[in-house]
C-alpha cells in the first residue's frame, strides 16, 4: 500500500504538469506570428477535386461555411470572390453562392465587381431555377455600373425564371417603365426585402430602402426650406433649426449627408 | 456449390461477429453518429442553407467513416489470421482458400453494411428533424457507397494476402485517390493529346473507377440515376469485386502455409 504523502506528491506532480502544459499553450499562442487576416485563403478547385475523393458538394459546403464565417471577422474581402468561384466549380448546381456572391461582393469590395459579375453570369449560364441570381445580377448592373441596358436584360431573365414570386416579377417587368433611378432602386430593394429568406440580405435591403426614404425626406425638407426662406439651407442642422425636421436622420448605411449650393444632397461615405 | 456457400457462410458469420466486436469499429461508428448529429450545428451557421449543408456533409460523413472501417478492418483481415497462425487451423479443415476469402469478405462487408445502415438512420433522422422531409434518395446514395466499399474491401483483402497492414493501407489509399481521379486524368490527357490519351484511357478502364459510385452530388439535387445506370454500376462492382476475390484466393493458394 502506498503512503499518503507519495500519493500527494503524485497529485502535485500531475497538477504541475497540467499547469505547465496550459502555460506553454498560452505562451505559444501569445508568440504566434500575426496571421494576415486581410486575405481569404485561395483553394484551387482542381486540387480540391483531386483531393476530396469525389466529395465535391461536401467540400463546397465546408468551404462555404469557412467563407461566411470569415466575412464577419475580416476587414478586407480580397479573395472572397475567388473562394465563391471555387465553391461554384465544386458544386455548380448550388444556386445560393452565385446569388450571394453577385449581390454581396460589390457591396463589400467594389474592386471585386468584375468577379462578382462573372459569378452572377456563371450562375445564369447554369440555368438554375433560382430567380435570385438574375435579379441580383441586374441589381448589381443597376447599382454599381448604372448600366440600365444590362440590368434590363437580367430583369427580363428574372421575370421568366420558373418559381419567381409575383412581387419580384412585377418589379422586374416594371424596371424599364420607371424613369427615376432612385425609384427603380427602391423598387428592387423592396422586392428583395419582401422575397429573400436570407437574414443578411434582408437586413441589407431594409437598410437600403430606409436610406432611400431618408433621401426622399431630406429632398422634400430642402424644397420646403427653399419655399419658406427663398434660399437653400447650408446644412442639415438648418432644417432642424427651422423646425422642418425634428432631428437629423441617422443613415443606416453610415452615409453622412450634406447640402451643396444648388440644394442637392451630397454624400460622404463611411470611413470603414 | 452448396458446400462452398455453407463454408463461406460459416466464416462470414464469424468474421461479422469479430468485426462488430472490434473496438476500432465501435469507435469509428460512435464518432460517425456524433459527427452526423453535429451537422445540425453546421447547418445553423450556413445563412439559411442548412438542409444543403446537412445533406452534403452528412452523406460525406457516412462515406468517410465507412471508408475508415473498411480500410482499417480490411487490411488486417487475412494478415491477422496469418500472424496468429489461426489460418493453419482453419485450413486444416476441409475449407478451400476461395471459401475463406469469400467468407471473410462477406463477413466484413456485412459489418460495414450494418454500420452504414445505422449511420443512414441517424442521417435520415437529422434531415427530417431539420425540416428536409424523408430523404429517400439518400438510401440510393448509401447503397452506392456500400458498392464502392465492397470493391474496396475486396481490394484490401487482395493486398492483405501479400503485404503487411501498413503497406496495405498505403496501397489502398493510393488506389482510392487514383480511383477517384481517373475522370480528371482522362480529361487532362485529352487536352495534352498524343500518347497520353491512350494511356489514360487504358488506366480508366482497367483500374477500379470509384467515381462511378459517387452519386451524392447529384442526389442532393434530387436527380436520381436511371434504372439501367444503377444496374450497370452494380454489375461493375460485382465483376470487379469478383475478380479481386478470385485473385486473392489464387495468391493465398500459392502461399506456402
Amino acid at each position: 500500500m502506498r503512503r499518503p504523502y507519495t500519493i500527494l506528491v503524485w497529485w502535485i506532480l500531475a497538477v504541475a504538469l497540467l499547469a505547465g502544459i496550459i502555460g506553454a499553450q498560452l505562451q505559444s499562442d501569445a508568440h504566434q506570428p500575426k496571421k494576415s487576416a486581410q486575405i481569404f485563403t485561395y483553394y484551387s478547385p482542381t486540387m480540391l477535386q483531386i483531393a476530396d475523393l469525389g466529395l465535391h458538394t461536401a467540400t463546397a459546403s465546408l468551404l462555404w461555411l469557412g467563407v461566411i464565417q470569415n466575412i464577419g471577422t475580416q476587414g478586407s474581402f480580397l479573395g472572397l470572390a475567388n473562394n465563391i468561384q471555387t465553391i461554384n466549380a465544386l458544386d455548380p448546381k448550388w444556386s445560393y453562392p452565385y446569388a450571394f456572391g453577385v449581390l454581396m461582393i460589390p457591396m463589400m469590395d467594389q474592386d471585386e465587381l468584375q468577379n462578382a459579375l462573372a459569378i452572377g453570369k456563371a450562375g445564369v449560364a447554369q440555368r438554375l431555377a433560382d430567380w435570385h441570381i438574375p435579379f441580383y445580377l441586374a441589381m448589381t448592373y443597376h447599382l454599381s455600373l448604372k448600366d440600365e441596358q444590362d440590368a434590363q436584360l437580367y430583369m427580363t431573365t428574372t421575370a421568366t425564371t420558373p418559381g419567381v414570386p409575383d412581387g419580384v416579377r412585377i418589379s422586374a417587368l416594371n424596371y424599364g417603365a420607371r424613369t427615376d433611378l432612385r425609384e427603380k432602386t427602391k423598387a428592387i430593394w423592396t422586392a428583395i426585402y419582401d422575397n429573400s429568406k436570407d437574414d443578411v440580405v434582408r437586413q441589407q435591403a431594409k437598410n437600403a430602402v430606409e436610406h432611400i426614404d431618408i433621401m426622399d425626406v431630406l429632398d422634400q425638407a430642402i424644397a420646403l426650406y427653399k419655399k419658406h426662406y427663398g434660399v437653400y439651407p447650408k446644412t442639415l442642422d438648418s432644417l432642424v433649426t427651422a423646425g422642418i425636421l425634428t432631428e437629423t436622420p441617422a443613415d443606416p448605411l453610415g452615409i453622412t449627408f450634406g447640402i451643396d449650393m444648388d440644394g442637392k444632397l451630397t454624400y460622404s461615405l463611411p470611413k470603414e | 456449390m452448396t458446400t462452398f456457400l455453407k463454408h463461406s457462410y460459416a466464416i462470414a458469420k464469424n468474421t461479422f461477429k469479430e468485426g462488430v466486436r472490434d473496438k476500432i469499429f465501435y469507435g469509428i461508428v460512435a464518432f460517425a453518429f456524433v459527427f452526423i448529429t453535429f451537422t445540425i450545428f453546421l447547418g445553423s451557421i450556413s445563412l439559411g442553407e442548412n438542409i444543403h449543408i446537412i445533406r452534403s456533409i452528412g452523406l460525406a460523413c457516412i462515406y468517410l467513416f465507412g471508408l475508415l472501417s473498411t480500410i482499417f478492418l480490411g487490411v488486417s483481415l487475412i494478415y491477422k489470421e496469418l500472424e496468429r497462425r489461426t489460418l493453419y487451423f482453419i485450413l486444416s479443415k476441409p475449407i478451400a482458400r476461395g471459401e475463406l476469402v469469400v467468407g471473410k469478405f462477406a463477413g466484413l462487408l456485412a459489418s460495414i453494411g450494418v454500420s452504414l445502415a445505422g449511420m443512414l438512420a441517424v442521417y435520415l433522422g437529422v434531415v427530417w428533424y431539420e425540416g428536409g422531409g424523408f430523404d429517400a434518395l439518400a438510401i440510393l446514395a448509401v447503397w452506392y457507397e456500400l458498392l464502392e466499399l465492397a470493391l474496396l474491401t475486396a481490394l484490401t483483402i487482395f493486398f492483405s494476402t501479400f503485404s503487411r497492414p501498413l503497406a496495405s493501407i498505403i496501397y489502398a489509399i493510393i488506389f482510392l485517390y487514383v480511383g477517384h481521379s481517373l475522370g480528371l486524368l482522362v480529361s487532362y490527357a485529352a487536352r495534352s493529346g498524343g500518347f497520353l490519351v491512350y494511356v489514360s484511357k487504358a488506366l480508366y478502364y482497367v483500374l477500379p473507377n470509384l467515381d462511378k459510385f459517387a452519386i451524392r452530388d447529384t442526389i442532393i439535387y434530387s436527380s436520381a440515376p436511371t434504372l439501367f445506370g444503377v444496374v450497370w454500376v452494380m454489375v461493375y462492382a460485382l465483376l470487379y469485386t469478383g475478380l479481386l476475390l478470385w485473385l486473392s484466393s489464387r495468391l493465398l493458394a500459392k502461399r506456402e502455409l
